[in-house]
């Protein structure tokens, strides 16, 4: 292996990971609203004060109208599957999981975000599939929002 | 300084194999350097400009300082590293001729080689040097899980969703570089496949199997763009660039989907076509003028996409138009990636060798694989999922 390689390697694994060697995300300045929300099971996303739009990943400044000004605002936590891959040879840290389904879900307040639908089989998940989020509890900091079939958690909520 | 047109004066290619261990990086961007130059019939000493790809064993972000002088290039306009992935060698041709055009530079050298089999080895896997090189957001999108592949991969998925491209389609693209490969002494991969052999190879990430993910090996490759009136006195025919355009949208695949809302590009409709539309503009060419056409291919859904965005067919028709591959054969209605591409060529330098083989065809140099009377040719790369493409129109002189 190259020293270039190894450098970045060395980089690769300084970041923190869950103990199945899954990569958590850093915790920064512009996501902290974010991730603490998803900590409280409550996803909140920024949103522009001047134009209102929602806007994912977090930034300092609206996309749209470059205003500096956010709300954190508390998301339905609802959405429709965009797209989806099912991902068969795993990424360090989801060898227990594979089949696991890789998605983009467009959430209702617009952004469209990459997450993991669960709760759902390879012959049922659809473009289009109403989803709701729920969360992953990974460390004392980090709760990955993910997504279920809307019906999966009726399913749940009647048994 | 006076207007000058731009043309590829000369072309390099080093040894490419699925692993290279007896030759450094370094080595083999100077084995394409040599080569290039030979190629061109230049004295090294005419060089005047350097456009280096990303990536190096002294890990520098400034490596073109470095390189430069390993080459003893002392007195240059212009002197670059462009880290833009899979797009470099079309980014580097069009800033390259802007050197040239411009009367800044004579002759501008852009080389990339990398080693992937280095960075992609059994006990890490790519994804870990995608999250320490902070690409494909390591906050938002690979605590999800996804491989390179998968990125590609819902690409692919919603265009089934949106078009009905359907897996035979996906399958076909691979086959038909193969076809083209075997053709091709270089090419790492040169027997024949069919769609059922790709359909049955292991799914890595739906709808992708692993035949029609690209390959991932050792290479290097290098061009010259010179003046047109200079390289008329050098040992090649000029390869005149007759137009060339970018075009750029995003990185993260979220910001991508949601897309522009006043262009509505999207994941399945991408700023290639923009910069294809440019292209052509320029050079005063449609579509169907072209001979041949060289893309992205690392992912069998690219080259579809591809001949939606560059015009070649209406959008949503880019797996009824390769069919069963037959059309984007040798031999076929428009030629795709004559070289086998990623898939069946060579993967490293990414996308390079798209405008090497164009190059090659447009000489009458492409030997077993040469289409006949080779006037015209559109040659492209792309990065970044589908973000970030060059597309450039190329004619012997």
């Amino acid at each position: 292996m190259s020293a270039w390689t190894q450098q970045h390697y060395n980089t690769a694994w300084a970041r923190e990971r869950t103990s199945e060697g899954r990569l958590l995300p850093s915790i920064t300045r512009d996501n902290e609203g974010y991730w603490k929300s998803c900590k409280e099971h409550s996803m909140r996303l920024q949103r522009c004060t001047s134009c209102a739009l929602f806007r994912f990943y977090p930034t300092p400044i609206c996309p749209e109208c470059w205003s500096r000004d956010w709300n954190w605002t508390t998301t339905a936590g609802v959405g429709t599957v965009y797209t989806f891959s099912w991902v068969h040879r795993p990424a360090p840290g989801f060898a227990s999981l594979v089949p696991y389904a890789y998605a983009l879900v467009e959430l209702a307040e617009g952004p469209i975000m990459p997450t993991n639908v669960v709760h759902v089989s390879e012959s049922s998940l659809r473009v289009g599939m109403p989803v709701q989020v729920s969360y992953l509890d990974l460390s004392d900091k980090i709760s990955l929002p993910v997504f279920e079939p809307v019906a999966a958690l009726s399913e749940a909520a009647g048994r | 300084v006076t207007a000058q047109s731009a043309v590829i004066a000369g072309v390099g290619v080093s040894r490419i194999a699925t692993r290279i261990t007896d030759r450094t990086l370094l080595d083999l961007r100077l084995d394409a350097v040599q080569a290039a130059v030979a190629d061109a019939g230049l004295d090294h000493h005419d060089i005047d400009g350097l456009i280096i790809g990303e990536g190096s064993e002294s890990f520098n972000e400034r490596y073109h300082m470095e390189f430069a002088e390993v080459l003893g290039m002392f007195d240059k306009g212009l002197c670059v590293t462009a880290p833009m992935g899979g797009s470099m060698p079309g980014y580097g041709l069009e800033v390259a001729r802007w050197a040239v055009q411009s009367g800044h530079c004579r002759n501008v050298l852009i080389v990339q080689g990398r080693k992937e089999s280095d960075a992609h080895t059994r006990e890490r896997s790519y994804t870990d040097l995608q999250s320490s090189l902070n690409m494909h957001y390591p906050d938002y999108e690979l605590p999800y899980g996804p491989l390179m592949v998968s990125f590609y991969a819902v690409v692919a998925q919603r265009h089934m969703h949106e078009f009905g491209t359907t897996p035979e389609q996906l399958a076909a693209v691979p086959v038909a570089l193969r076809r083209n490969a075997s053709l091709n002494p270089i090419a790492l991969f040169r027997d024949p496949i069919s769609i059922a052999d790709v359909l049955d190879s292991a799914v890595i990430s739906t709808p992708f199997h692993r035949l029609h993910c690209c390959m991932i090996n050792d290479g290097a490759a290098a061009m010259i763009v010179s003046s047109l009136d200079q390289a008329r006195n050098l040992r090649q025919r000029p390869i005149r660039v007759l137009g060339s355009a970018g075009g750029h949208s995003g990185y993260f695949t979220g910001f991508i989907a949601n897309g522009d809302r006043r262009g509505g590009h999207s994941l399945t409709s991408t700023l290639a076509a923009k910069a294809a539309q440019a292209a052509l503009a320029e050079a005063g060419c449609v579509p169907d003028e072209m001979d041949l056409m060289t893309t992205s291919d690392s992912f069998a859904i690219q080259p579809i996409l591809m001949l939606e965005d560059y015009g070649f067919c209406a959008k949503g028709e880019g797996g009824p138009f390769v069919g069963d591959g037959t059309p984007i054969s040798i031999g076929g209605r428009l030629p795709v990636n004559p070289h086998g591409g990623s898939l069946s060529c060579t993967h490293a330098p990414t996308n390079f060798l798209n405008y090497i083989e164009a190059v090659w065809q447009l000489r009458g140099q492409a030997g077993e694989r040469q289409i006949p009377d080779a006037r015209l040719a559109l040659a492209a790369s792309g990065a970044g999922i589908v973000s970030t493409h060059y597309v450039s129109v190329l004619a012997a002189d």
